[in-house]
């Protein structure tokens, strides 16, 4: 399992592991993604490849490194629009798809000037949904050719007795 | 195979599940002697002095997932209830959902917990999305325990 990576795809909030071959690049990477079915409606060259919470996009011929590209975001969106809802603003900003939710809420909380030691969560749909996985990135929540998300900011939870 | 068992077992093979065992995030925990509608798993623990990396929940997960699973903090040598000594300490959310003065701390003191509920009717309406729907699976429940552990308020035990 040393060469495994971890592939977020586009759309699908699941995570699929999956063995690298010996010098496997971005490109057969893909092909070998669309022949296994995992590409749905497949054309290899509309699929990009880019490393979890980095704004890069690899090239085709790029070598993929378990060391190095532990977690990538296979998709079809070059740039995810995510709009962020807090107290009835919106702050919007193109992210690329492999982003965290995690950064997001950062850039959040910068954006919505939101005390450093409040707990917060994005939802999607309304305030009262389940808080989203801050590990999942922003391109598994839109669907090519619509590159648009819209997540509502809320604090965590806060139990009391 | 109950259905509920079923179900339950499908979530855990689940690419959601997986993801967090390939994460470090929690795994299930295989004990001699836990049959259904029991299961233990562990959850990840930040580093703090004198404590342990992980926590073992023993969920009771009857009917699920029409009805919300409930835990409590499990003792995996001894195959008891962690002695509450050892309980996670902490401010906030910590000292809440771990706390050890509710009902002999039969369960956490949490909305996606499914005991303190029986207890506490308007907590649907004061914590929308984190009380359970039969729409979730046991990553909820792990998910949102995990993240109240790893923040600054967890203190250790």
């Amino acid at each position: 399992m040393k060469n495994q990576i971890y592939v977020h795809f586009g759309g699908h909030k699941e995570v699929c592991g999956f063995e690298l071959t010996e010098e496997e690049t971005v490109g057969s990477l893909i092909e070998r993604l669309g022949k296994e079915g995992h590409l749905g409606e497949f054309k290899a060259e509309e699929w990009i490849v880019c490393i979890e919470d980095s704004e890069e996009e690899l090239a085709r011929d790029h070598r993929l490194e378990p060391g190095k590209h532990k977690r990538i975001h296979v998709c079809r969106c070059r740039k995810v629009e995510v709009s962020v809802v807090f107290n009835g603003v919106t702050q919007s900003h193109p992210f690329s798809p492999g982003t965290t939710l995690r950064k997001v809420i950062h850039w959040a909380r910068d954006k919505f000037g939101v005390d450093k030691k409040e707990k917060l969560v994005l939802r999607l749909d309304n305030t009262e949904s389940e808080p989203l996985d801050p590990d999942s990135h922003v391109g598994s929540y839109v669907h090519h050719p619509h590159c648009h998300v819209t997540f509502y900011l809320t604090p965590s939870t806060k139990i009391q007795g | 195979m109950r259905l509920d068992e079923t179900c339950f077992k499908e979530h855990v093979a689940a690419r959601l599940f997986q993801d967090g065992v390939a994460r470090g995030y929690w795994d299930i925990a295989p004990r001699d002697g836990v049959e259904w509608p029991y299961a233990l798993i562990w959850i990840s623990a930040p580093t703090r002095p004198n404590s342990p990396d992980r926590f073992f929940l023993r969920f009771s997960l009857k009917d699920y997932p029409s009805k919300g699973p409930t835990a409590t903090l499990w003792d995996f040598e001894k195959d008891v209830r962690l002695d509450l000594a050892k309980w996670p300490k902490g401010n906030g959310d910590v000292g809440m959902v771990f706390r050890t003065n509710w009902k002999e701390a039969v369960s956490l003191y949490a909305p996606w917990d499914s005991f303190p509920l029986l207890d506490h009717t308007d907590w649907p309406q004061k914590y929308p999305g984190y009380v359970w729907k039969p729409t979730y699976t046991i990553v909820h429940y792990l998910r949102q325990t995990r993240d109240v552990l790893h923040t600054d308020e967890y203190i250790g035990c």
